[in-house]
């Protein structure tokens, strides 16, 4: 339970430094840049176009029963505002429909 | 230094930075499970899952390094596909960094860590309202970060016991947390609806025509030229 390889330990080190190095670099960058206008409209629309970027291929492209429990995820997450409600439901919705073959 | 209002106002701030992100916070905990199941099955230790999510607590990458990981593959392919899935945080970075910037404490560099897309969108939303504060940003992190290991810790107990995730739909709650996120984006139909669907058309495209992660890089790239072209006419129809 409590096995740690020293490998396994370096590479995660190695993963964490270079993304604690991507949080900082923007920080950073800012000291002698900072985005206006048309950059910073599409800087803004970044966390959308990541977000949708990562969900796309499962939500567009993988099967019906995914495709239906996205759309049911985002209506509840909306009609409710509840986050946690959305993704128990979505997280249900997906089995019941594979379950149901789709 | 500090003064006794201060004070007071650096405690409220990190208490309310860990209340407003509680309800994502929660929707992370089958995301943090299934991650510690899935690692489990790859051979990694209830440990390890949760010194991976100390150090480079960003879920999606963890996800995609503990799925593509094996014996063979080179750390520095693994450290690649990091980067790149998290080459948004460098964004994400810079549009934080003039609330931040105004604080000019040394103390940013610490708080940065607990930065993850969550935590982002919770300081983002809170500089809307207010200043945004170092406590403010803490309170939030270290709060995601707890939740994280401990339900990845909890995933993998889970994982030892359990045979397949996607029996339970469990894998689909990494789509299902992102998925409730962006609704917390939507800017109108005006802003938000063409760089969406380009950014979710090229990422499909993308997904199917490349392997790796690389599609979640081409589909954001493409929201923001897509939105800086938007940008022009937008402008160009104010002054004329």
């Amino acid at each position: 339970m409590f096995d740690l390889d020293m490998n396994v330990l370096l590479i995660f080190i190695a993963m964490g430094a270079a993304t604690y190095f991507a949080r900082v670099s923007g920080y950073w960058l800012s000291g002698f840049w900072t985005p206006e206008g048309r950059m910073l409209a599409a800087l803004e629309i970044l966390p959308g176009g990541v977000l949708m970027s990562i969900v796309a291929p499962v939500a567009f492209a993988t099967g019906l029963a995914e495709t239906l429990a996205s759309l049911v995820t985002i209506v509840i997450t909306l009609k409710t505002g509840r986050y946690f409600l959305g993704v128990c439901v979505g997280i249900v919705s997906v089995y019941i429909l594979r379950s149901l073959g789709l | 230094m500090t003064a006794l209002s201060d004070t007071a106002n650096h405690t409220n701030d990190f208490q309310l930075g860990a209340l407003r992100i509680m309800p994502i916070a929660l929707s992370c905990i089958p995301f943090g499970m299934a991650l510690g199941a899935l690692a489990v099955q790859k051979g990694f230790s209830p440990l390890e899952i949760v010194l991976m999510g100390m150090t480079v607590f960003a879920g999606a990458a963890q996800f995609i390094a503990v799925d593509i990981w094996s014996d063979t593959i080179s750390p520095l392919t693994l450290v690649g596909i990091v980067v790149m899935v998290n080459l948004r945080l460098v964004l994400m970075s810079i549009s934080i960094a003039p609330a931040l910037r105004a604080r000019k404490s040394f103390a940013t560099y610490f708080v940065l860590h607990f930065m993850t897309d969550e935590v982002w969108a919770i300081c983002m939303q809170r500089r809307s309202e207010k200043a945004l504060s170092l406590s403010f940003f803490l309170g939030a992190g270290l709060t995601l970060f707890l939740v994280w290991a401990i339900s990845s810790y909890s995933g993998a107990m889970i994982g030892t016991v359990m045979e397949d995730p996607t029996t339970y739909g469990i894998d689909f709650a990494g789509t299902a947390v992102f998925l409730t996120l962006l609704c917390g984006f939507w800017e109108g139909c005006k802003i938000s609806l063409l760089p969406w669907l380009i950014a979710a058309v090229v990422a499909v495209l993308a997904y199917k025509l490349i392997d790796g992660p690389w599609y979640i890089l081409c589909g954001a790239i493409s929201a923001m030229v897509v939105r800086a072209m938007q940008y022009q006419e937008r402008e160009d129809a104010v002054h004329v």
